[in-house]
C-alpha cells in the first residue's frame, strides 16, 4: 500500500467513524446509520483494493462507455479500447505480465544460468505459436545504484541488529531467527549482484493484443480468444497473466502515446524491482 | 498522478463529509430524520472523495456525460512533430514528445550455441537498464502489408499472360517459347495464390522514450537528444544499428489500423475463423 492510499483511506475512515460514534443516540435510526456506515466501509475497501471489480460493474450495469481520445471508445465492461476505422472495429485489450519467477530469482542464491540460456529459445517457440497481432511491452527505468545499495545495506543492518537482539534474549524464537536469517541472505544476495555489475531496474510488463471485426461484438469476442490464447502460450515463462479491466486499461492505452515519469508510474501500477 | 487540483477536490468533498458528520453528532435525538440525511450525505461524500484518488480524470467527463458516453478527451490522441521523428501530446500546460527507436535483431536462437544464448540474455538485460528515465521496450508481432508485393506479382502475371496470348495467336511462334511463357504464367499464378493464402507476419522490437517540455519545440528537441542516446546505447550493447523511426513507420507502432492495415484484415480474420470452427 503506497503512502497516498494510507492517507486517503485514513481520512475517509475517520469520517465514517465520526458517523458511527454519533449514531448511538438515535435509536432505530441510529441502527440504520450503523448499517449504512458498515456498507460504506465495505465499499470504501472495495474502492481501495478491488476497484477493478466495482467500477466496471457499475459502468456495465448503466451501459456507460468512455471516449479516451477521438475515434476510440472504452467498452462498458472496461476491458477493451475500440477504434472504428473504415468500417472495421479494432479492439485492443491488455494482460498484466508479472514475472513472479523474476522476483524469486532475485531472492535465490543459486545461479540462474540455465534459465537465461533457455529464455531466447522459449521466447522464439512462443512467438512461432502466435498467429495474430500482439505486443509484449516492458516499461523500464534503472535505479540509482548507490542509493539502492545504501537502502539494502540499511535494511540488512537493521535486520542484523534485530537478529543479534533476538539471539541474546533469554528465550529466542527459532522460527523468527530462521526467518530473519533468510531475509538477511536475500538482501546479501542482492548486494552481491550489484557488486557483480547488475543494475537494479524498475519494470512494468504487459501484453497487448488487437483483434478486428466487422461488428463490435465480433471484435470483442476475437479479442477475448486472442488474450486467452496468449495466456496459454506465455505460461511457459511462469507468467501470471491477468486481463486488465478498469482504470488501468485507460492508463495503458495512454502509454502508446507517452510514457509518464517514474513517480506517476509507481502511483498507478505496482512496479517490480 | 495526484495533482494539486485533485487534492483540493478531495479536501473539499471530504471536508463536506466531515462537517456533515460533526453536525449530525450535534443534532438532538428528536431530529433523527435530519440526522439520517446528514449521515447519508457524509457517507456518500466520503466515498466520492476517496474515488477522486484514482478516478479524478473521470469526474469532469462523468458530470458532462451525454447518452451514457463520458468523453475524457475528444481530441486526437497525438499529432506528428513537424520534423516527423516524434509524436506530440499536450496535457494542460505541458507538452510530451515521444520518439521511437527500432532495434533490428536478426539472429535466431536456433542458430546459437548455449553460451551465445546465455550471453544474448545478459546483453538484453543490460540493454533494458541503459536509461534512468522510463523507457518502453516492445516486441510487436503484426501481419506484413503485402499490398505492394501482391501488386508487383499481379503486374508480372498480367504481363506474362499478355505475352502468352500474343504467342498463342501467332502461328509461327516457337512451341518451346510458348511452353516457357506458359510456365511463367503458372509460376506467377502459383506465387500469387501462395502469397494470398499464407499468413505472413513480422516481429519488430522497438524502444520508445518520452520527454516533457514547456513548449512543443523544447519537448521535441529534448526527446531527439534522448532518442539519440538510447539508440547509441542499444547499438553499443547489442552490436546492431538501432535507428530512430520516422514518418508513417511510427504509426505501425501506435495505431491499430496501421498495425493491421486493411489489406491484411482478411488474413487476420481467416485465422480467427480457423480458431472458432
Amino acid at each position: 500500500m503506497d503512502e497516498d492510499t494510507v492517507i486517503y483511506l485514513s481520512i475517509s475512515i475517520i469520517i465514517i467513524v465520526v458517523v458511527i460514534a454519533s449514531s448511538a443516540k438515535f435509536g432505530l435510526v441510529g441502527t440504520l446509520m450503523l448499517i449504512l456506515s458498515i456498507v460504506a466501509i465495505f465499499l470504501l475497501l472495495l474502492l481501495a483494493f478491488a476497484d477493478f471489480l466495482i467500477v466496471p460493474l457499475f459502468t456495465k450495469i448503466l451501459n456507460i462507455t468512455m471516449v479516451p481520445a477521438k475515434n476510440f471508445t472504452i467498452t462498458s465492461g472496461q476491458d477493451a479500447v475500440v477504434k472504428y476505422s473504415n468500417g472495421i472495429y479494432y479492439a485492443t485489450g491488455y494482460l498484466t505480465a508479472n514475472i513472479y519467477n523474476y522476483i524469486f530469482a532475485a531472492e535465490r542464491e543459486t545461479e540462474e544460468g540455465p534459465e537465461l540460456t533457455a529464455a531466447p529459445d522459449k521466447w522464439e517457440k512462443a512467438i512461432m505459436n502466435i498467429h495474430f497481432p500482439f505486443k509484449f511491452n516492458m516499461i523500464v527505468a534503472s535505479e540509482d545504484i548507490q542509493r539502492y545499495r545504501d537502502e539494502l545495506e540499511t535494511k540488512r543492518g537493521l535486520l542484523e541488529f534485530q537478529y543479534s537482539k533476538e539471539m541474546q534474549s533469554t528465550n529466542p524464537n527459532p522460527m523468527g531467527l530462521e526467518n530473519m536469517q533468510r531475509q538477511i541472505n536475500v538482501l546479501q544476495t542482492r548486494i552481491d549482484r550489484i557488486g557483480e555489475g547488475e543494475k537494479p531496474v524498475n519494470s512494468i510488463m504487459y501484453v497487448e493484443s488487437t483483434a478486428v471485426g466487422v461488428s463490435l461484438k465480433e471484435a470483442n469476442d476475437a479479442l477475448a480468444n486472442q488474450l486467452s490464447e496468449l495466456q496459454t502460450i506465455f505460461n511457459v515463462f511462469d507468467l501470471n497473466l491477468t486481463r486488465v479491466i478498469g482504470r488501468e486499461l485507460y492508463h495503458l492505452f495512454k502509454f502508446n502515446y507517452l510514457i509518464p515519469g517514474l513517480k506517476e508510474l509507481t502511483s498507478t501500477f505496482d512496479v517490480q524491482k | 498522478m495526484n495533482s494539486g487540483s485533485q487534492r483540493l477536490v478531495f479536501a473539499v468533498i471530504a471536508g463536506i463529509g466531515l462537517v456533515c458528520a460533526i453536525i449530525m453528532g450535534l443534532v438532538p435525538a428528536s431530529l433523527s430524520p435530519l440526522a439520517l440525511v446528514l449521515a447519508v450525505v457524509a457517507l456518500v461524500a466520503t466515498l466520492v472523495a476517496y474515488a477522486t484518488k484514482d478516478y479524478f480524470f473521470l469526474f469532469d467527463s462523468m458530470l458532462h456525460m451525454k447518452n451514457m458516453t463520458a468523453v475524457i478527451d475528444g481530441n486526437d490522441p497525438f499529432y506528428m512533430a513537424p520534423s516527423g521523428d516524434a509524436i506530440v501530446v499536450r496535457r494542460g500546460e505541458e507538452v510530451y514528445a515521444t520518439a521511437f527507436v527500432k532495434v533490428p535483431i536478426y539472429s535466431s536462437s536456433t542458430e546459437m550455441a548455449d553460451e551465445d544464448r546465455y550471453n544474448f540474455s545478459l546483453l538484453f538485460a543490460r540493454m533494458i537498464s541503459i536509461s534512468k528515465t522510463p523507457m518502453r521496450v516492445s516486441s510487436q508481432l503484426h501481419p506484413i502489408n503485402k499490398d505492394d508485393y501482391i501488386a508487383r506479382i499481379n503486374a508480372k502475371l498480367n504481363e506474362s499472360e499478355v505475352r502468352y496470348n500474343t504467342l498463342q495467336g501467332d502461328k509461327t511462334a516457337d512451341p518451346k517459347a510458348l511452353d516457357r511463357v506458359k510456365g511463367e504464367v503458372t509460376m506467377w499464378r502459383n506465387m500469387l495464390d501462395n502469397v494470398s493464402r499464407s499468413n505472413s507476419q513480422e516481429l519488430e522490437v522497438y524502444a520508445s522514450i518520452t520527454a516533457i517540455g514547456g513548449s512543443e519545440e523544447e519537448a521535441i528537441n529534448l526527446v531527439a537528444i534522448k532518442a539519440d542516446e538510447i539508440a547509441a546505447g542499444i547499438s553499443a550493447t547489442l552490436g546492431i544499428t538501432a535507428t530512430i523511426v520516422t514518418g508513417d513507420e511510427m504509426l505501425v507502432f501506435i495505431e491499430p489500423d496501421y498495425m493491421i492495415p486493411p489489406t491484411t484484415i482478411s488474413e487476420v480474420m481467416k485465422y480467427k475463423g480457423m480458431q472458432t470452427t
